[in-house]
């Protein structure tokens, strides 16, 4: 092309790196200004750390537990390392990672929803949040094309620029988790209520059977396996754990999908010599215990943490005791 | 028919059916240059012209047309 | 959006470098090259049909090309046509019985999207093709020689995705003469930019409130329901001419600027001016090749023949966005009004041309009649249902003891507080201003000449607005927290 040309061809593509050079300083202010923003998964990571030494139970799950079971509540160091749509590739993951800094870890109480084995967090609504688990504990995503997203490496870009933005106005210090607790604990706000009748019961098992797919079961069954066979080669002892369901959810669950699910958890129980305690239906929780139809509010997570705790020392005090008496006791607690 | 023949009888027909008493066409003319001449009302002129005419046109000639003088030369084909 | 992302940008970056250091005669090429890869890229199956089909308006545009004429042609031309238009309509129909029929059984994709049956951008380069046809068929202009031409006018990247839909005369006179030109650059970046500020600064957020009001609109007052409905005007006009702006530009870059596709359409006097403003590029389309055609077959009915003509066109209009009801209806709705005014326009002209104090209310309300006209059939356009539109219609009278008229609360409308509403209403008034003032050259040139400055400036506040008030990169919430 003739010299002129090429010139202000030159010249204008100088004037564009020229204008995107403040844009990019920006965006790195606004990465490093993230990275100091409290969000879940940095909130449980850093108060871990600092409680690694005494930790005892270790909770983990997707939301359910994570609004449900109160460490605080728990008899001995407990921490809740659920979180919102967390799988069980990540709470493998998350255990895998974190266990040799947990000397005194004796048990750990893995969460089965009505979905926990037919979903995969990269074939979900809030897939997004895989980049949490890679940002900020640098577990590996499952899938390679994946790894190739904007959101792996830059904060901003995983929050939203809006979200950055609005940190930038309030000098990256107001916290994106307010509600989680020093333990790892999400306090539901009091005033959310989200009605618990047929057509709400119906709308919420819409929204899980989205995401559920009978060709998840086998790997995270297998996932299953592998945190036992980990666990248990520890000595560390595992609790599958069944949260509170309003009765109009358990009437829409398909029992072809949930009773696969409960069995196979119950064999690998009896396999690995674990415990699984259902407490799906349980009488003692109220209506105005649960946020929806599959959640517990403040209160009700408070209430059911004491069932559950409850459950596990009279669990302890029967090991203890290696009678017959607490032989039939143990199996008694297995049926749902 | 001449061209100018054509021309003084198609400007007739253009001013009843635009309203324009003192519309003047030229050969260039378009429908951008005449108030009211749209899709809606190109047909009008199409119907006006061919009972003016007395002669009945394709929709293959009349989507040929790109300005007054194509169609002055269209008329002229038709009548001789 | 999935093409919003950094791929697509980068994708264009490198274009945009090949093309520069290419020499002229190969610049064509290398937007062929990269119109096929991007489209691989989106769509394998579907890139065949784009070539097939674009090989069926080759041969045919060659086979009926002028001198020759006579009945052969004829019937090629339209066999090829309806060939065309059949693959299109075939695969809105599958499209519209998957939807129909409750598509839950298709797997859904991390981010929830369902694949659509119709293969990208099928519904611009059809019409593209069938429309150059028709032109070669009529004697308008010239078969094309060379397939590859042909194949990139098909193909376009930047207009492949949600048009406009350039005409061959436009699109061949400017591939033919690919220069490199800073300043169409500079001017296509320039539009680009706006186009995003337009599509996340106000469509985005505009479509959270107008979403909550569809979704329930019993739960809704009657006053909320027709802002709502303003608001979704608005939405689609933000939204439309925000893609059409990015599409432009995106063409801008490489020497070739597609049509326009919105002029000031709310300043429109009657809702015929209106669609004459409105998504330009398809509603030409479809006089030139739809309407006029069939105006002259039944221009021997009369004003039967001219309803007639303006239903089906308006009706065309409505489902070629989709094959539903609601399409359907949005169609009918347009066509009997425009109908009417078509009807009554030379009896309506005569009654206000005496009355000169009353002609200029009219040019004051005109406008406003016709924006909430055009409102209200959009109302069946974006309804789910065409029970749910029914009932956004029944909820819009007002009734006694119903809710209340205003709520201070606007947490029922999507959660938009009153300030965020009015900062919305603001960004629209500035939007509007430069719809306005890049229409007036001496506007356009005095912005250009100030200093550089403060059009960078300008530039800057556009692009933290965007991000600042848009949702860039958004992502679902089942529960929002982080």
């Amino acid at each position: 092309m003739p010299s002129s040309d090429r010139q202000s061809i030159l010249g204008l593509w100088a004037r564009l790196l020229a204008f995107s050079a403040p844009l990019l300083a920006g965006w790195l202010l606004l990465e490093w200004g993230m990275g100091r923003v409290p969000t879940s998964h940095s909130v449980k990571r850093d108060r871990l750390a600092a409680l690694a030494g005494e930790v005892e139970t270790v909770i983990l799950g997707s939301s359910e537990a994570y609004y449900g079971i109160v460490p605080k509540r728990l008899t001995g160091s407990a921490f809740s390392l659920a979180n919102s749509s967390q799988s069980l590739y990540y709470d493998d993951a998350l255990i895998e990672h974190l266990l040799p800094r947990l000397p005194r870890l004796r048990r750990v109480i893995v969460p089965i929803s009505y979905f926990t084995l037919y979903f995969q967090l990269y074939d979900h609504e809030e897939s997004w949040r895989q980049y949490q688990y890679a940002q900020v504990w640098g577990l590996p995503l499952q899938r390679p094309a994946d790894r190739l997203s904007l959101r792996r490496f830059s904060r901003v870009a995983l929050y939203t620029p809006r979200v950055a933005i609005q940190e930038l106005f309030h000098r990256f210090r107001m916290s994106l988790a307010p509600q989680v607790d020093d333990r790892g604990w999400y306090h539901v706000p009091e005033a959310e209520h989200w009605g618990l009748g047929p057509a709400e019961a119906r709308g919420r098992l819409a929204v899980h059977e989205s995401f559920m797919h009978e060709a998840y079961f086998g790997p995270n069954a297998a996932v299953l396996r592998r945190l036992l066979t980990t666990l248990r080669g520890r000595g560390v002892d595992v609790v599958f754990v069944t949260t509170p369901v309003w009765p109009t959810y358990q009437a829409g669950m398909r029992p072809e999908l949930w009773n696969r699910a409960r069995s196979t958890v119950e064999q690998l129980a009896r396999e690995y010599g674990a415990l699984y305690l259902s407490f799906l239906h349980e009488p003692r929780m109220r209506a105005e215990d649960f946020l929806d139809c599959d959640h517990l509010n403040a209160q009700g997570a408070l209430r059911f943490t004491a069932i559950l705790d409850a459950s596990l020392r009279a669990r302890d005090e029967a090991a203890a005791r290696p009678t017959a008496e607490a032989a039939a006791a143990h199996a008694g607690e297995l049926a749902p | 028919m001449t061209h100018d023949e054509v021309k003084a009888q198609l400007t007739e027909v253009f001013r009843q059916v635009f309203d324009q008493p003192t519309l003047a066409l030229e050969d260039a003319t378009t429908a951008k240059d005449v108030e009211g001449w749209d899709s809606l009302t190109h047909i009008n002129l199409i119907v006006a012209a061919e009972k003016a005419f007395r002669t009945r046109f394709t929709t293959r000639e009349v989507q040929a047309l790109a300005n007054v003088g194509d169609f002055i030369r269209l008329i002229q084909k038709r009548c001789g | 959006m999935p093409f919003v992302s950094l791929s697509t940008g980068l994708f264009v970056l490198a274009v945009l470098a090949v093309f520069q250091l290419s020499p002229p005669r190969l610049r064509a090429v290398v937007l062929l090259v990269a119109s096929y890869a991007f489209y691989l890229a989106w769509s394998p199956q579907g890139a065949i049909w784009l070539l097939a089909v674009s090989a069926v308006a080759y041969l045919a545009a060659l086979a009926v090309e002028r001198p020759r004429a006579g009945a052969r042609q004829a019937l090629v031309a339209l066999s090829a046509v309806a060939c065309l238009l059949t693959v299109l309509l075939g695969f809105k129909l599958a499209d519209a019985l998957r939807a129909h029929l409750g598509a839950g059984g298709g797997k859904t994709g991390g981010d929830g999207l369902v694949a659509a049956l119709l293969p990208l951008g099928m519904s611009y380069y059809v019409f593209k093709l069938v429309g150059y046809l028709l032109d070669v068929y009529w004697g308008r202009r010239p078969a094309v020689h060379s397939f590859a031409a042909l194949a990139l006018y098909a193909s376009f990247f930047p207009q492949i995705v949600a048009g406009p839909i350039e005409r061959p005369d436009d699109f061949f006179a400017q591939v033919e003469r690919l220069e490199l030109d800073p300043e169409g650059i500079a001017a296509g970046l320039r539009r680009i930019l706006f186009g995003f500020f337009k599509k996340f600064a106000i469509a985005d957020r505009l479509a959270v409130l107008v979403g909550a009001a569809h979704a329930d609109p019993a739960t809704h007052s009657a006053l909320e329901l027709f802002i709502a409905a303003d608001l979704f005007a608005l939405q689609m006009y933000a939204d439309f001419s925000g893609f059409t702006d990015i599409a432009i530009g995106l063409g801008q870059l490489f020497g070739v600027k597609g049509p326009e596709n919105f002029q000031l359409p709310f300043f429109a006097r009657s809702l015929p001016e209106f669609w004459r403003r409105w998504h330009m590029s398809l509603t030409s389309w479809l006089t030139d090749y739809l309407f006029t055609p069939l105006r002259m077959a039944l221009r021997d009915f009369g004003q039967a023949g001219l309803a007639l003509a303006i239903l089906v066109n308006m009706l065309a209009i409505g489902v070629w966005h989709g094959l539903s009801l609601t399409y359907a209806a949005f169609g009918l709705f347009n066509g009997l009004a425009l109908a009417a005014s078509a009807l009554t326009l030379s009896r309506r002209t005569a009654f206000y041309r005496t009355r000169p104090r009353l002609s200029k209310v009219r040019a004051v309300l005109a406008p406003v009649v016709t924006f909430h006209l055009f409102a209200a059939s959009l109302i069946l356009f974006r309804a789910n249902s065409m029970a749910s539109a029914l009932g956004y219609f029944a909820h819009l009278v007002p009734a006694r003891g119903a809710v209340p008229a205003f709520r201070h609360d606007w947490g029922q409308l999507g959660g938009l507080a009153p300030r965020s509403l009015l900062v919305i209403l603001l960004t629209a008034v500035v939007m509007e201003a430069i719809h306005w003032a890049r229409g007036e050259p001496r506007a356009v040139e005095r912005f250009l000449t100030l200093p550089r400055a403060l059009r960078w400036g300008a530039y800057y506040a556009a692009v933290i607005a965007t991000l600042a008030l848009g949702e860039v990169g958004a992502h679902a919430f089942i529960y929002a927290q982080f």
